[in-house]
């Protein structure tokens, strides 16, 4: 990578940021949201926002939209009775005169970058076969397609009730998100923003062949051992809860991942970027709150063994206070020493295992439990014996 | 994660849960609360809290964090209890007296997972289960061995072949496409008879891609009540009780699922009716806990069995199956034909399950019978000799 286009990248990350910020200063609660649509223009997925008639799910999307300069975008409202010919564009008449079948498909979603589908789950099954092939593979009619993202929204009810033909619709969004009717101080504030809503004005922009460099940048940041083992780990857990994530879907999660942490400036995956599986691998409602858990106890175990080990070692110096004094002195170096190695595994094992920055924290305290007791002991030892551990050792 | 898809804030927890009221009562407002906020996830302080978040096995997580707090208001007074007995100081002995509560825990959790599993109900109605019998070691045995063995059961009935619904076309869903002239959209027609488009129109027609409506219909489809008549005499003790019990259980999940009308018929020489709706956990409950001791009197649960259908066809329930579970003998032929007679004149029809002793040959209970089921004593283990009666639980559809 040339030092011009890292520049470039950078600026286009800023005015991403920028444009993340405005709508967040917008839209009331709505972070996850605006996160999830970040990351599927980025990555150039499809999302769906799903949750209660009246959440401002459409006029989101329609405002993340406009920072996107230079780019033809497609809308619909889907139903029951929408036939591909409101998708797609209708037959083209001249066309069939000279001999060949097509469709008109000038502002239609084969010639559109972005989509937007509100009521996608109402779509009826005629309409459905050419969608699934435009939003899985980018084909039309044989042909490739620009379509760079699919954006929709629905309802809970068309989720719970969805066909077998839907379900496959539904599955082709690999980042879905709630959206929840504002209740509280959210509601007083959602009440303040709705007034001023309808002028909103973009004031960042970016261009579909900017989010198309960024992705081949994002492609390029590092997926560790660890981040696969953590992964695979999340995915096992989620099976034992019955919520069941497919090998596409955890395989396309990974440059989700990526561009979380190109988000951050980083060019390597670490476990915060990990808030963002809770996007792509809930199925059901129900779900929502076993994916949530699993990902925000990611680290858990890692933290619980390194406190488990540094317990142990510690269980041993608050034996020593049971001792008579020759017996102290006979076993503290032992458990010196044992601090000492404790202390080396735990960095080892966060260094293999990883942890967040919360988890570190915790480890961090008590070490310095351990630490002190360490100090404690060392000083009195010598004291008894005129011996350094750190010299007889 | 956002506030609203957490599992309860304390409060709620404290006006859901009598657990979280003991919870305060044993080790104070603020403790608990603190330990409910390690519990689900929410910021936390002090040492007790940092104990359950420093100790709390991953694999809880998911569900402590569910929105019915009852798995979490379980464990927060589990901690509160272990907390009360052993008084720990330091940080150390808070996390080994939290560990104590753990293993507490870990008892129920599994206990709940084998209800869910084998009695299919959903986690919240398990959990619920759970806490009731939480301090009954007995009941906790008998409960886990009838839901395991119940969940084979119901694996073994369910592969019972039904009718495949009548799927007529009679409304006009949606749009679908196809090749069916009869149901062509207004364009397509109108394409078909255009001078220019009509070769268009045609091709999408042969190629089966037209527009068109796309018609379905639904057939009202029979879901007569299921009676089950179970013995309840004193020969049915432990093993035989606990097959009983997971048939009778595996039956009433198959008929609810299809939201049929359950009523169970204890009897012995006396009898009692528990009625079931679907969802009626409690009274489910009743039926797997109920026993009634003494003598065998079959024909009494029988004729009982058919006041049930009666009184139900009274309400509009019509077209019942009966289930006979019973480890006595044929008892009074004649009584039995009798009652079987009535049976067959009422259109109710006879699944009979012998436990050990046999139905002879020329008794009515075995002769005329939908099934005949005999489980002998290698037998109570398993759940595959169940699979004929899925049919009396299965959902009724005209032509059966």
């Amino acid at each position: 990578m040339t030092k011009e286009q890292t520049i470039d990248l950078d600026d286009i990350r800023s005015r991403i940021q920028a444009a993340v910020d405005q709508l967040d200063a917008t839209f009331v609660a709505r972070t996850d949201s605006i996160r999830l649509i970040e990351l599927a223009l980025i990555t150039g997925q499809n999302f769906l926002l799903i949750g209660d008639p009246g959440t401002a799910k459409t006029k989101l999307i329609e405002c993340f939209y406009s920072h996107i300069k230079d780019a033809s975008t497609f809308s619909v409202m889907c139903g029951s009775f929408t036939t591909l010919d409101e998708l797609c564009g209708p037959t083209d008449i001249k066309a069939f005169q000279s001999g060949s079948w097509a469709r008109v498909t000038t502002g239609m979603l084969p010639e559109a970058d972005f989509a937007f589908l509100d009521e996608v789950m109402k779509t009826n099954d005629g309409a459905i076969n050419s969608l699934l092939q435009i939003a899985n593979e980018r084909r039309f009619m044989g042909k490739q397609i620009p379509l760079w993202t699919m954006g929709a929204a629905t309802n809970w009810p068309e989720v719970v009730q969805r066909s077998d033909k839907v379900e496959a619709m539904y599955d082709r969004f690999l980042l879905r998100a709630e959206v929840k009717t504002c209740k509280g101080d959210d509601h007083t504030k959602m009440l303040r923003a709705a007034r001023t809503i309808d002028g909103y004005k973009p004031q960042d922009f970016f261009t579909k062949a900017e989010l198309a460099a960024a992705r081949e940048v994002v492609k390029q940041v590092n997926i560790s051992e660890t981040v696969e083992a953590r992964l695979t780990d999340v995915v096992s857990r989620l099976d034992r809860e019955s919520v069941v994530v497919s090998n596409r879907r955890s395989a396309r999660m990974q440059l989700v991942l990526q561009a979380s942490a190109w988000l951050r400036g980083s060019d390597e995956v670490a476990l915060e970027d990990f808030d963002a599986v809770r996007f792509g691998f809930w199925v059901n409602q129900p779900d929502i709150i076993a994916v949530d858990s699993i990902v925000e106890s990611l680290d858990q175990k890692t933290v619980q063994d390194c406190v488990k080990d540094i317990d142990n070692v510690r269980r041993d110096y608050q034996g020593l206070a049971g001792l008579d004094r020759d017996s102290r002195v006979k076993r503290a170096p032992a458990v010196l020493k044992n601090m000492k190695a404790t202390a080396q595994a735990v960095k080892r094992r966060l260094k293999e295992e990883g942890a967040t920055a919360t988890g570190k924290e915790k480890i961090r305290a008590e070490m310095a439990k351990m630490r002190g007791e360490f100090e404690q002991l060392n000083a009195e030892i010598r004291r008894e014996m005129g011996l350094d551990i750190n010299e007889s050792k | 994660m956002t506030e609203e898809t957490r599992a309860q804030n304390w409060q709620e927890a404290v006006d859901a849960h009598s657990m979280a009221e003991d919870a305060v009562t044993m080790i104070g407002d603020e403790p608990a609360t603190e330990v409910w906020n390690a519990l689900t996830g929410r910021p936390y302080k002090g040492d007790l809290a940092d104990a359950v978040a420093l100790t709390m096995p991953q694999e809880y997580v998911p569900l402590l964090r569910r929105a019915s707090g009852i798995p979490a208001a379980f464990a927060v007074r589990e901690i509160a209890k272990w907390y009360l007995k052993l008084s720990p100081t330091g940080d150390l002995l808070m996390r080994d007296t939290v560990n104590a509560a753990w293993v507490e825990f870990e008892n129920r959790r599994t206990l709940g997972a084998n209800i869910q599993y084998g009695l299919g109900w959903d986690l919240s109605s398990a959990w619920e289960t759970v806490v009731e019998i939480a301090d009954d070691p007995i009941k906790s045995r008998q409960i886990e061995a009838i839901a395991m063995l119940a969940g084979r059961m119901y694996t073994a009935m369910r592969g019972v072949k039904q009718l495949e619904e009548d799927a007529s076309p009679q409304e006009v869903k949606d749009i679908t496409t196809g090749g069916d002239i009869e149901r062509l959209v207004a364009s397509e027609h109108a394409q078909l008879g255009h001078k220019l488009l009509s070769n268009i129109a045609a091709m999408r027609l042969l190629k089966k891609q037209s527009t068109q409506f796309r018609m379905a219909g639904v057939v009202e489809v029979g879901c007569g009540p299921l009676v089950i008549v179970v013995d309840e005499s004193g020969s049915m003790h432990d093993a035989r009780n606990v097959w009983a019990k997971a048939c009778v259980s595996a039956l009433i999940r198959i008929a609810h699922e299809t939201k049929r009308m359950v009523r169970v018929v204890h009897f012995s020489t006396a009898t009692k009716v528990t009625p079931c709706k679907p969802g009626d956990r409690v009274r489910v409950l009743d039926a797997l806990f109920s026993f009634i001791g003494g003598g065998t009197d079959i024909g009494k649960g029988i004729f009982n069995g058919i006041r049930q259908v009666g009184d139900l066809e009274k309400e509009g329930w019509t077209g019942a199956d009966i289930v006979l579970v019973t480890d006595g003998g044929d008892g009074d032929i004649d009584r039995m034909q009798r009652a079987v007679d009535n049976m067959t004149n009422a259109g109710i029809r006879l699944w009979s399950v012998a436990i050990e002793s046999a139905f002879g040959g020329e008794s009515p209970l075995r002769k005329q019978a939908e099934k005949y089921v005999h489980v002998d004593g290698a037998d109570l283990d398993s759940a595959d000799v169940v699979k004929d009666l899925g049919g009396a639980a299965a959902p009724m559809h005209e032509g059966r």
